[in-house]
């Protein structure tokens, strides 16, 4: 199925995220982060938050980060970000 | 998009809520699930500040209790809040609804008519002028024709040269430019002599027009003719002309007056008590409304602070606040020594040259004596100044001649 839709992005030249549910991250300096495409939270602290997407565990580390906005397509958070990275999901 | 989505959620209200427990994370994943608008969440330890919409309260409230979390309403606010509140204060609500209106038809009429550039012409005649063209205090402003109002006063006042009619705010500015009337002198339209106004020493002499009659160090008494009309050959001119004239001229004299005056040794003197009644007062326009009333000290003095409301730097209103204070003071008999008397004479002196010299004059000298009587110092100043002595008098009128030391008529008949 993953590949059907890539090669679909490829031939009809549709962005990957608008034909799939891959996420889209986007950060605006260091003190806000949007995502879409996400499948919920599994930790939230104000120094350490991790989303859960469909292909495993995004981390967030920082200072005093909560969260703007969430809904089903997208989470809005801010505060001072450090460092970012993927994650296999743990079992 | 992010200040777009704030003032919906204030629009819609939102209710901020503390969540205590250890599946908060589950709970906003269940919430996010079952459409529940979330935001603003903060975190700390197992306790989460959580921003909620009223309508989806209920059915959060419902999932902390599934989770086993506690539930705290922080605030509550937003716009609902606000309709509520006017709903259960409709007084409130018509008093607001009254003081938008009256903003609203203050900043309709014209509360101000400022008038520049007239000299002969007075305001009130010009304002007398603007009222039969429809322009007075508090008309409305959209009825207002400036241009039909600068034309008509254009034509009422045929000295106007030019005239500008225009409206900001609530001020309207007539600027305008007089011809200048031509001045005839009617009284000293003849020929002039120049005398003296006071008795005094001669210190220089010029001579424009005229012949001098005195010379620099003569001393010449109050009217004495100090350049004369005539004009005198002095013998060497080809053609000597014999004419009258308007004399001109500076003359300046070396002038000695006396100042007496007595100060008294025992007096009374203001002593300021910390008491202090403050006045408030709502003026508009020659209507006042006193909002507290003050009992008036026996003695006091009165300070006046004028704040005029203003919607903006050209949108003042016609509502003044007034603000008095009074500061009571007393009456305490005081006995002064000699060196304080003097130091009072002295600034007493200092106040008489400022008030009673011009400032062309040039004071030479003050040379005071103090003479100490029972009760009183008295004080005696000789003050010498040099000043502008020349007063110019109808050819006709004038009087003696210094320069040949008579006091005897030299008008030519």
């Amino acid at each position: 199925m993953k590949k059907i839709t890539e090669k679909l992005s490829e031939k009809s030249q549709f962005p990957l995220e608008v034909i799939s549910s891959a996420p889209k991250i986007e950060i605006t300096g260091n003190n806000m982060f949007y995502i879409e495409n996400h499948k919920g939270i599994k930790l939230l602290t104000s120094d350490l938050v991790i989303i859960k997407l469909k292909e495993g565990l995004f981390v967030i580390e920082g200072e005093k980060i909560s969260i703007q906005e969430i809904n089903k397509d997208h989470i809005y958070l801010t505060g001072i970000f450090n460092s970012f990275r993927f994650d296999k999901i743990l079992r | 998009m992010i200040y777009i989505s704030k003032l919906w959620k204030f629009i819609q209200g939102y209710v901020i809520i503390s969540i205590k427990g250890y599946n908060i994370e589950k709970l906003i994943n269940k919430a996010v699930q079952s459409d529940i608008q979330i935001h603003n969440i903060d975190k700390k330890g197992n306790t989460a500040h959580i921003t909620v919409s009223p309508k989806d309260f209920k059915t959060l409230i419902k999932l902390c209790r599934k989770y086993k979390c506690k539930t705290k309403i922080i605030n509550k606010n937003g716009f609902y809040r606000i309709i509520i509140f006017l709903k259960l204060n409709l007084l409130y609500l018509a008093g607001l609804v009254l003081a938008v209106f009256f903003i609203y038809f203050l900043t309709q009429r014209v509360w101000i008519i400022d008038i520049t550039g007239n000299s002969q012409l007075s305001k009130l005649s010009i304002l007398t002028s603007c009222s039969e063209n429809g322009l007075y205090t508090g008309c409305s402003k959209n009825s207002l024709d400036c241009k039909k109002i600068a034309e008509n006063l254009k034509l009422e006042y045929k000295n106007i040269s030019w005239i500008n009619v225009s409206l900001k705010g609530a001020t309207v500015y007539i600027k305008l430019s007089e011809d200048k009337p031509e001045t005839v002198n009617t009284a000293l339209s003849g020929p002039i002599n120049i005398v003296s106004s006071v008795d005094c020493r001669i210190a220089s002499i010029i001579t424009n027009k005229g012949t001098p009659q005195v010379r620099k160090n003569d001393v010449v008494k109050a009217g004495d003719v100090l350049i004369s009309a005539q004009l005198v050959p002095s013998g060497i001119e080809e053609n000597p002309v014999t004419d009258i004239v308007s004399a001109k001229g500076t003359v300046r004299g070396v002038v000695t007056r006396v100042y007496s005056f007595t100060v008294p040794f025992e007096a009374k003197e203001k002593k300021y008590t910390d008491n202090t009644r403050t006045q408030y007062r709502i003026k508009f326009f020659n209507k006042s409304l006193t909002l507290n009333k003050v009992k008036a000290f026996s003695l006091s003095d009165k300070a006046t602070d004028i704040v005029q409301l203003k919607l903006g730097e050209n949108c003042p209103l016609p509502l003044f606040i007034v603000k008095e204070i009074n500061r009571e003071y007393i009456l305490t008999p005081v006995r002064r020594d000699e060196a304080a008397a003097k130091k009072i004479a002295d600034k007493q002196i200092i106040e008489h040259i400022v008030q009673n010299y011009s400032t062309d004059s040039d004071i030479i000298s003050v040379k005071t004596r103090y003479n100490t009587a029972k009760n009183t110092l008295q004080v005696s100043s000789e003050i010498i100044s040099e000043e502008n002595v020349g007063k110019e008098i109808p050819y006709e009128n004038s009087g003696g001649n210094a320069l040949n030391g008579t006091t005897e008529n030299s008008n030519i008949s």
